[in-house]
């Protein structure tokens, strides 16, 4: 064993040399640091997820024209009254798009969301061509109940890119009431 | 007698106060300013009668603001009083404090129902909660944490720790869903929120308790008990929440109980220990680990793991709960279980696996400080108490046979001996590690202490 230090005291009380005391806190220690490991493994799927549904970039600036949301009549499958932000429980609605507005080169589509995040409403994917015969956009009664739930519901028109919404193009949050 | 005593003591009397009184008065201002954002929010944007109640939050605020002017007032009287006077003062106004806050918490979560579904659901989830403060408790089988903080921990968690993330999550939903797609990215980031809010939120009380009651925390058992507490008291209030809620949307439909029953059965029975408890309590696990290394650099980056662990917990279940959908059928019974049991089941085996691993390590060390002290021959332990205090059970074995000998009095006096003798091995072996602030002169009391109450118990 080389060394440049200066030897000061004889080597033959090695029954003076300890190994350090055993810590078990250290141990706790490194099973935290490794359960951290696992933590940011996590988190960086996390962000990871994000970005691949949020991709950074992707804003074109397009917008989409929402012409208002309505009542809406199914027998008739026709809006009624003037644009409207809150509705009673007992009223369906539907959103009206005008898919005119857009480039015919990008594929699109548009959803309602109820306050769950479940989709209740929905028509495309298809180019704005495709769509504009399906202007108007209801919101569907989930399967079981007699009518839509309270709660905010939030409506958009999505630009999609390999079949994954990419970008929103337009948005518009209406109240459903709960009385 | 004192002098020699200095000179023996690991970690002398220090001079002026802590340093960590410091970065205890930083958080509190912080969650100060947290919460008086909070009650001036409520006012403006919430127009509606409970909301306005939340301004009452800034009476809670000069509540604070009094009750360090009594404070600062109490060191001008007599000495002998100080003391009393102060945990007057404090008592007093941290009831108030809670109290305004809960006025606004009930207000605010539960008025969607009224205040007879919202009664209803507290009384559904206080017996589940209680007993699962009771099992935390007991967790720590040598030195239960007393009643008072566990409360004061759950508290925490229930009153303030949703008081202060209620605006911070509403407006970063507010601001991610108008700005960001619908679906999973979004799912994404309502997760991180929840994870990022609400386990700072709720890792604070824990700090808290780590900075001031550092003779309550002793180690990573100390840390998970009180870290499960809060994480207790925050389900309580969100279980509160999410059943008023749910019956408001589901019961013009016909199934409001339902839809409540079911979110009691989730949270307040299977999620008891495998939400926020869990969570929490790896906040205290990193907490209690720190309270035992040496090194500063070292602490901090456990404490920092507990809290990342904790967020990572909390997202990853937050953000693919939608990976495992339940079935409306019989069988949706056992994907509710097996769902729970897969996505929480590992952070909670990691939180037992710490616990065990402390409460081992806690117990070996105890045992050879009892051996040390009886060699010593105070008095405090004798050589013969040293195998019966080693083992909490051997330990309630012997109180049982001082029950029956002597009756209820017996019993206690041998449980306050016992306590006693537990509290001066822990004195020990901090001052063995040299993670212990008091002065050498405190673990002579203690001694002196056990000794007083041989005496009381006759033994």
């Amino acid at each position: 064993m080389l060394s440049l230090i200066e030897r000061t005291a004889p080597l033959d009380k090695l029954a003076a040399v300890r190994a350090a005391p055993y810590d078990p806190v250290r141990s706790l220690y490194r099973a935290l640091l490794f359960f951290d490991l696992v933590a940011i493994l996590i988190l960086a799927v996390g962000i990871a997820e994000f970005l691949y549904f949020e991709p950074p970039g992707q804003g074109t600036g397009v917008k989409a024209t929402i012409v208002g949301v309505y009542q809406y009549d199914p027998a008739t499958r026709t809006t009624i009254g003037p644009d409207r932000s809150t509705f009673l429980r007992t009223e369906q609605f539907a959103a009206v798009v005008d898919w005119t507005s857009l480039h015919q080169d990008i594929t699109v589509d548009a959803r309602w969301y109820d306050s769950f995040e479940a989709i209740v409403g929905r028509v495309g994917p298809g180019t704005p061509g495709q769509l504009a015969g399906e202007a108007i956009v209801p919101v569907g009664v989930p399967a079981g109940l007699k009518h839509n739930l309270p709660g905010q519901y939030v409506f958009v028109v999505e630009r999609l890119d390999n079949g994954v919404p990419v970008e929103v193009l337009a948005r518009r949050i209406v109240l459903v009431e709960r009385e | 007698m004192n002098a020699n005593l200095s000179l023996r003591a690991a970690n002398p009397r220090p001079r002026g106060r802590p340093a960590r009184y410091g970065v205890t008065i930083a958080v509190a201002v912080v969650v100060l300013i947290v919460l008086i954002a909070s009650s001036i929010l409520d006012y403006v944007f919430l127009d509606t009668i409970p909301s306005r109640t939340a301004l009452y939050g800034l009476l809670s605020v000069a509540l604070v603001a009094m009750g360090t002017i009594i404070g600062v007032r109490a060191f001008d009287r007599n000495p002998a009083d100080r003391r009393r006077h102060l945990i007057r003062a404090g008592v007093l106004l941290g009831l108030a404090v809670l109290l305004w806050l809960l006025l606004i918490d009930v207000f605010v979560f539960t008025g969607s129902a009224g205040p007879g579904v919202a009664a209803i659901s507290a009384l559904a989830c206080l017996p589940t909660t209680a007993f699962g403060l009771f099992v935390v408790r007991r967790l720590d089988r040598n030195e239960k944490e007393p009643w008072r903080l566990v409360l004061v921990a759950f508290a925490w968690g229930a009153i303030v720790a949703t008081s202060m993330v209620i605006w911070g999550e509403s407006l970063w939903s507010a601001v991610a869903e108008r700005t960001l797609v619908p679906g999973p990215g979004l799912d994404a980031s309502s997760a991180f929120s929840a994870g990022l809010l609400e386990e700072l939120a709720k890792g604070v009380a824990v700090l808290l308790l780590f900075l001031v009651m550092r003779n309550e925390f002793d180690d990573v058992v100390d840390g998970i008990v009180y870290g499960a507490a809060v994480g207790l008291g925050f389900n309580f209030m969100e279980s509160i929440a999410y059943m008023t809620n749910l019956y408001a949307i589901f019961n013009p439909e016909g199934v409001g109980a339902y839809a409540a029953g079911f979110q009691w059965y989730a949270r307040q029975v299977l999620g008891l220990f495998f939400g926020h408890a869990t969570y929490t309590a790896l906040i205290g696990a990193g907490i209690g680990i720190a309270r035992q290394l040496p090194n500063p650099s070292q602490k901090v980056i456990a404490i920092v793991s507990g809290f990342l662990i904790a967020i990572a917990a909390h997202f990853s279940w937050d953000a693919w709960l939608a990976f495992f959908p339940i079935e409306s059928s019989a069988l949706g019974l056992v994907e509710i279980h097996l769902r729970t049991l897969i996505m929480t089941g590992p952070f909670t085996a990691a939180v037992v696996a710490l616990l065990l691993s402390g409460i081992h390590f806690e117990g070996r060390a105890l045992s050879e400080q009892f051996r040390k002290e009886a060699a010593e021959g105070a008095g405090a332990i004798l050589p013969a108490e040293v195998y019966i205090l080693s083992s909490p059970w051997r330990r309630l074995t012997e109180r049982m046979r001082a029950l029956r000998r002597g009756g209820l009095r017996a019993y206690f006096a041998l449980a306050r001996l016992q306590t006693a003798q537990l509290d001066l091995a822990m004195e020990r072996w901090h001052r063995e590690r040299q993670e212990i602030e008091t002065p050498l002169e405190a673990e002579h009391e203690l001694r002196q202490h056990v000794i007083v109450l041989r005496r009381q118990a006759a033994f």
